[in-house]
C-alpha cells in the first residue's frame, strides 16, 4: 500500500543572471495505490505524470508532501535509508531500447539484481541461474534463446518483456509503467498490456500504468482507479469505468472527445469538448487552471480553485465549479 | 550469429564462456581489415623488440673504429654511428626506454583521466565543480616549458619517471572528455533502471558505465602512447634531456648536431633509422585504433 499527500515538485529553469521560470510540475498531489490495484494516470504531455511516477518509483525527489510506502512515512527517513522501500516499486520504462545496458547480455543484466538479492538472502549461486530462467518464462520468453544474447538481438517487444522480468528480480509489489507501450510495435502492445495484466492477476504486483491513451488505461484495468492529471494536479479521480462512461470536467471531456473516430463506423461523441485555447504553461496560476481553455468557464472559474471533491451528479470525484455529464466519446454511426 | 546460448543452470560456466566470445570477437574484428592486420603485426613487433630485444645484444654494444659512419651493408643494415655501432643494434636495444615510456605515460594519463571524469560525471554538484576546475588548471600549464624547466633540476633517471612526467601533463584532455559521455550515459534508461534495483554505485560505474566508454579509452590509451613517444623523442632531440641511455631520441640528436645529418649524406642512414622506427610503430598503433570501435561495441563485433 503506497499513498502520498499532497506531494508538489517545482522545477527551477536556469535562465538569465535575473533568474529563470520556474515550472510547477506537481501542485499538491493524493494518491493511494492498493495491493494488488491497478491504478492509471493519463494526461497530455507536460501534465506531470511522468514526474509523479518517477517519484513513486523513487527516482526524483520531491518539495512537499508525504509518501508512505507500507505504513512508513518517507521523511522520517534519510535519502540512503528510503531506498529498501522505494526498492518495491520498479520502473518499466518507455523506450526499452535505452533501458537496457547494450554491452551486456541478458543473463548478465539480470545477474546483477539476483545475485544481490542471493546475497541478502543467503541463497546459493546456482539459484540465480534457475531464477533467471523462471522470470523470463514468466515474462513468456524462451531464456535459452535470450539468455546469452545482447540487447541489439531482440525484438522491441521481448526487450520489453527483459526490462519486465528485470524489474521482477526483486520481488516489486507495484510496477509503474511509464507510458510502456508506446514505442513498442502496434502488433506487439497488447501482449505486453497482456502481460502487465497478467502479473497483477497470477503475483498481486499492483500496477501504477502512465498512458495518454484512454483505451489503454481501461485495459489495464476496468475495476482499477484512474486520476485525470492537468498542469500538476488531479482534476478527476475515480473508478476508471466510471470515468470514461461519465466524465464530468471539461478537460477529461476534452480528451476523451480527441479519441480518434473510425470513420463510417463511429461518429464523434454529440456534445463534443474542444479546448477553446492551446495549452500554454504561462497561461494564469489563479483559479481554476483549466479556465483559460475552457468552453464552460464563468467568473468565479477565474478567481477560484475548485477543490477535488466527490460529485453528487457522478461516484467519482471531480475539481470542477460546473460539472455535467456530456456525451463525449464517439458513439457507433448509425445506419 | 555465433553467439552460444548458455547451457541452463551453469552461471559459473557463464564468465568463461563471454570472455572466450569477446576474444573470438576481437579475432573476427582484426581479421575484418588486413591493414588491422598489419597493424597488430608491426606493433607485435616492436613489442617483441622492446622485450627481447635488449637481450640479443651484449650490454656495451661493439664498436668499430674503422667503420664510422658506414654506408648501409649486409653486415650493418643502416650503417653505423659515429663510434662505428651498428645503428639497428642501437634502434632495437633503444626501442624499451621508448616504449616503456609510452605506456606508461598512457597508463597514468588515462587512469588519472577517466577516473577523474567519472567521479566528475556521476556524482555531479561539489565534486564536479572542484575536480573539473583542477582540470582547467592542469590544461593551461604549458608542456614544453614545464619540462624545459623541470629538466634543469630533475635528471629523469628512467623511462617510468619520464613516463610519470608526462602522464600527469596529460590527463586533462581525457577527464574532460569522460566527464562529458559520463553525463550522457547517466541519464540513459539502464542506469537509472540500475540505481532503481538498489545495485552499488561500485557495480553501476565498473559494470554498466566503463564498458560503454571502453572503446573511448582503449582509443586514448593507444593515442597517449603515440604522444608520449614523440615528446620524449623531442625532449631528447632537443638535447634538454641528460642521455645517458640510448634510445630514438638521442640518436636523432647525436645524428642531426654530432653528425651532421642535414648538411651531409653519411649520417643520413643513423638519422633515418630511428625515424623510420616512431613512424612505424605509430603506422601501427594509428591501424589498430580503428577496429577499438568494433572490438568493443557488442553490435559491431559480431558478423
Amino acid at each position: 500500500m503506497i499513498t502520498g499527500t499532497g506531494i508538489t515538485k517545482t522545477f527551477k529553469q536556469r535562465g538569465d543572471v535575473l533568474g529563470g521560470r520556474d515550472v510547477r510540475a506537481l501542485r499538491g498531489i493524493d494518491f493511494a495505490i492498493e495491493k494488488g490495484g491497478a491504478v492509471s494516470f493519463i494526461g497530455e504531455s507536460g501534465c506531470g505524470k511522468t514526474t509523479l511516477g518517477r517519484i513513486i518509483a523513487g527516482l526524483e525527489s520531491w518539495d512537499s508532501g508525504e509518501i508512505v510506502i507500507d505504513g512508513t512515512p518517507m521523511s522520517s527517513l534519510r535519502p540512503r535509508r528510503r531506498q529498501p522501500y522505494f526498492r518495491k516499486i520498479q520502473l518499466i520504462h518507455q523506450d526499452p531500447y535505452s533501458a537496457l545496458n547494450p554491452t551486456r547480455t541478458i543473463y548478465q543484466t539480470l545477474q546483477a539484481p539476483l545475485a544481490l538479492r542471493a546475497r541478502q538472502a543467503g541463497r546459493p549461486k546456482s539459484w540465480i541461474g534457475e531464477r533467471a530462467e523462471e522470470l523470463l518464462s514468466l515474462v513468456g520468453i524462451d531464456p535459452g534463446y535470450v539468455l546469452g544474447r545482447y540487447p541489439h538481438q531482440l525484438s522491441g517487444g521481448m526487450r520489453q518483456r527483459v526490462v519486465i522480468a528485470r524489474a521482477l528480480t526483486v520481488d516489486p509489489e507495484m510496477l509503474v509503467a511509464d507510458e510502456s507501450v508506446s514505442m513498442i510495435d502496434v502488433s506487439m502492445r497488447l501482449s505486453i498490456l497482456a502481460l502487465l495484466k497478467d502479473l497483477r492477476e497470477r503475483l498481486g504486483v499492483s500496477v501504477l500504468f502512465i498512458t495518454h491513451d484512454i483505451a489503454t488505461a481501461r485495459y489495464i484495468g476496468a475495476e482499477g482507479e484512474l486520476y485525470v492529471l492537468y498542469r500538476g494536479q488531479v482534476v478527476e479521480r475515480g473508478l476508471t469505468e466510471s470515468i470514461i462512461t461519465g466524465p464530468v470536467h471539461p478537460y477529461t471531456q476534452s480528451l476523451l472527445s480527441a479519441i480518434p473516430v473510425l470513420h463510417g463506423l463511429e461518429q464523434p461523441g454529440p456534445e463534443r469538448v474542444v479546448p477553446t485555447e492551446a495549452l500554454d504553461e504561462r497561461h494564469a496560476d489563479e483559479g481554476c487552471l483549466f479556465a483559460r481553455r475552457c468552453p464552460f468557464r464563468t467568473e468565479r472559474c477565474e478567481k477560484e480553485r475548485p477543490a477535488l471533491v466527490r460529485g453528487v451528479e457522478v461516484a467519482h470525484e471531480r475539481a470542477c465549479f460546473h460539472p455535467q455529464r456530456r456525451s463525449v466519446i464517439p458513439v457507433e454511426a448509425v445506419a | 550469429m555465433t553467439v552460444t546460448t548458455i547451457l541452463p543452470g551453469s552461471p559459473g560456466n557463464t564468465g568463461a564462456t563471454l570472455r572466450r566470445n569477446f576474444w573470438r570477437g576481437v579475432g573476427r574484428v582484426l581479421r575484418r581489415k588486413p591493414s588491422r592486420i598489419a597493424g597488430v603485426g608491426i606493433v607485435a613487433l616492436f613489442g617483441a623488440m622492446a622485450l627481447f630485444g635488449p637481450m640479443l645484444y651484449p650490454a656495451h654494444l661493439p664498436r668499430d673504429n674503422n667503420a664510422l659512419y658506414a654506408a648501409p651493408s649486409l653486415a650493418h643494415p643502416f650503417g653505423t654511428d659515429f663510434e662505428g655501432t651498428d645503428v639497428l643494434a642501437l634502434v632495437v636495444t633503444g626501442s624499451r626506454y621508448v616504449i616503456l615510456t609510452g605506456l606508461a605515460t598512457a597508463v597514468i594519463t588515462v587512469a588519472l583521466g577517466t577516473a577523474l571524469g567519472l567521479l566528475a560525471g556521476f556524482h555531479r554538484g561539489r565534486w564536479d565543480t572542484v575536480l573539473m576546475r583542477i582540470t582547467d588548471m592542469q590544461l593551461t600549464i604549458p608542456g614544453l616549458p614545464l619540462l624545459l624547466v623541470l629538466s634543469t633540476i630533475w635528471k629523469f633517471q628512467g623511462p617510468l619517471e619520464m613516463g610519470l612526467v608526462l602522464g600527469l601533463l596529460g590527463w586533462g584532455g581525457v577527464a574532460r572528455a569522460v566527464r562529458s559521455q559520463t553525463l550522457s550515459l547517466r541519464e540513459r534508461g539502464f542506469i537509472e533502471a540500475a540505481r532503481g534495483l538498489g545495485l552499488s554505485t561500485r557495480h553501476i560505474v565498473g559494470r554498466e558505465l566503463l564498458p560503454s566508454m571502453a572503446p573511448y579509452i582503449a582509443m586514448n590509451v593507444l593515442i597517449a602512447v603515440t604522444g608520449a613517444i614523440y615528446a620524449q623523442v623531442g625532449l631528447f632531440f632537443l638535447g634538454v634531456l641528460p642521455f645517458d641511455s640510448n634510445n630514438w631520441g638521442v640518436m636523432l640528436n647525436l645524428a642531426v648536431f654530432g653528425g651532421g645529418a642535414l648538411t651531409s649524406t653519411a649520417a643520413l642512414p643513423y638519422l633515418l633509422a630511428p625515424l623510420l622506427a616512431i613512424l612505424l610503430l605509430t603506422l601501427g598503433i594509428v591501424l589498430i585504433v580503428d577496429a577499438m570501435d568494433e572490438i568493443f561495441n557488442p553490435r559491431l563485433r559480431e558478423e
